[in-house]
């Protein structure tokens, strides 16, 4: 059985193949590695990883390995985005972590773009899912916990007779519930929470023995290493629940990203156009009406160049 | 300690009052019977290697998360064959490869795929430049129009990350 190893040995390890990968076999460095590779097994023992992974990397071959790996991951994401909503009851299980893609697949909930669900939970909680989301629910006897694969929720816990503390996993961190409404949005890059009631506990991935509070009607962006600052939580936050954006003052690009979340196509628009403001509220369950609303208001046409990529240009710009 | 018999009678239990909910379980996800029946074997064959002692708590909860797994591995298997297959059916010179070695591949693949799973796609770019493309810190900055510094420290939240996983 392996042992546990340190986080900050294994980051030691990596930086040592850092500093080492471009330095000849005399080089002085070499001797304050061996010298620290003396000081303690666990340094040794990282320092096998090291190797082992190593051994794992040089087995591939170049030519092909970036490709496949690349396609592979683009398939499943793919996948993901075909699936449309399934129910199913809650699942306990092992410890958790992101495994790109795979989970979506599997998860007990789940939406497809431009889709939306709502379920209530066992302990009375309430659950809603926007577009493209995936959670898992696993209920034990200590925890209430929920994973948030990718997408967004909007949580409104119950009390629980047994006291369980109520906790929403994503990657970038986890949010433990103060009696609360809130908001989870999670994807690759970031996560962003919203509070609506109450208060919540966000711990990041990579630092979870420094707890942080946030507040109703504050908003906060936080990755597995760093949280922003708080910001004031926007006034329709969670306008998406009545199946409506609502934005106030947005550039154009940012309105058009954010409604492609809930469109199984491409929306670009021409970087003259990028800046224009947008503030209204529209409804998501019909794009093209949306797009087609936008023309009456602003100085901007839409092009289909096929029914799943519009693209947003000035309005006197002629064809080509 | 229990006897081989009293064992044997658990796992039977388990298996008589579960398979068929189980089956279901996973119909219900891969939309696919005949795949659904393999993964359930599949996973009664896991309990069985496991020998665990005891009566189960939920076994319905111990069940699906192990089934899970086997569904993930089974996903994550079946994308990386195929991306590899499309990858040599598109290369310049066709390339002959014996089923040895093509598992080989496959297998090492899976295990770097795996790896870098819960990587964000800046730290997992910068990771494979620099160990499959053989790309130094500083090419691969002028390309991502990043500074070295921030290359290295990507380079090594990923590599810590797979020194994590990659076990001893």
């Amino acid at each position: 059985m392996s042992t546990q190893l340190d986080r900050a040995v294994l980051e030691a390890a990596a930086a040592w193949y850092v500093d080492l990968r471009d330095t000849g076999a005399e080089d002085p460095l070499r001797e304050a590695h061996r010298q620290w590779l003396a000081q303690h097994p666990a340094h040794r023992q990282a320092w096998a990883r090291v190797e082992k992974l190593q051994r794992t990397l040089d087995a591939a071959p170049r030519a092909i390995t970036r490709s496949t790996l690349d396609s592979a991951r683009a398939t499943r994401r793919q996948a993901i985005k075909a699936l449309s909503l399934v129910l199913v009851a809650g699942v306990a299980g092992a410890a958790w972590r992101y495994r790109g893609g795979v989970d979506e697949l599997t998860a007990d909930y789940r939406t497809a773009i431009g889709g939306s669900a709502q379920a209530t939970l066992s302990d009375g909680s309430l659950l809603r899912l926007d577009t493209a989301s995936a959670v898992d629910i696993r209920y034990g006897d200590q925890l209430r916990e929920i994973l948030l694969h990718s997408g967004e929720i909007h949580i409104t816990t119950a009390p629980d007779a047994a006291g369980r503390p109520f906790i929403v996993h994503t990657r970038h961190g986890s949010i433990r519930a103060l009696g609360t409404a809130f908001l989870v949005r999670s994807d690759d890059r970031q996560a962003r929470l919203g509070v609506l009631r109450h208060a919540v506990e966000i711990r990041l991935a990579e630092r979870p023995g420094q707890p942080t509070r946030l507040d109703a009607g504050q908003q906060v962006h936080f990755t597995r290493w760093r949280a922003e600052t708080p910001q004031p939580l926007p006034a329709g936050a969670d306008a998406w629940t009545r199946r409506l954006l609502v934005v106030s003052d947005w550039p154009l690009r940012q309105f058009l990203d954010e409604l492609s979340r809930y469109h199984r196509g491409r929306l670009s628009c021409d970087d003259a156009v990028a800046g224009l403001r947008i503030s209204g509220a529209f409804h998501l369950d019909d794009i093209h009406a949306v797009l087609g609303n936008l023309t009456a208001t602003l100085p901007i046409r839409v092009r289909y160049l096929t029914r799943y990529w519009a693209r947003v240009e000035a309005a006197g710009k002629s064809d080509i | 300690m229990q006897t081989d018999t009293e064992s044997n009678q658990l796992f039977e239990n388990l298996y008589s009052e579960h398979h068929h909910w189980l089956k279901g379980w996973l119909k219900s996800r891969l939309g696919c019977g005949e795949q659904a029946s393999d993964l359930a074997q599949d996973t009664f064959i896991k309990v069985l290697a496991q020998r665990r002692e005891g009566e189960l708590r939920s076994p319905r909860a111990f069940l699906s998360s192990i089934a899970r797994n086997l569904m993930v591995d089974m996903f994550r298997r079946r994308s990386i064959e195929q991306a590899y297959l499309e990858v040599l059916a598109h290369q310049p010179e066709p390339v002959a490869i014996s089923p040895e070695t093509r598992y080989d591949i496959v297998e090492t693949l899976l295990e770097i795929d795996r790896l870098l799973d819960d990587l964000g796609e800046r730290p997992r770019s910068i990771f494979l430049m620099a160990q499959i493309d053989g790309l130094s810190f500083v090419d691969i900055s002028r390309r991502l129009n990043v500074s070295v510094n921030t290359v290295r420290k990507h380079f090594i939240r990923a590599m810590t990350r797979c020194l994590l996983l990659v076990g001893d």
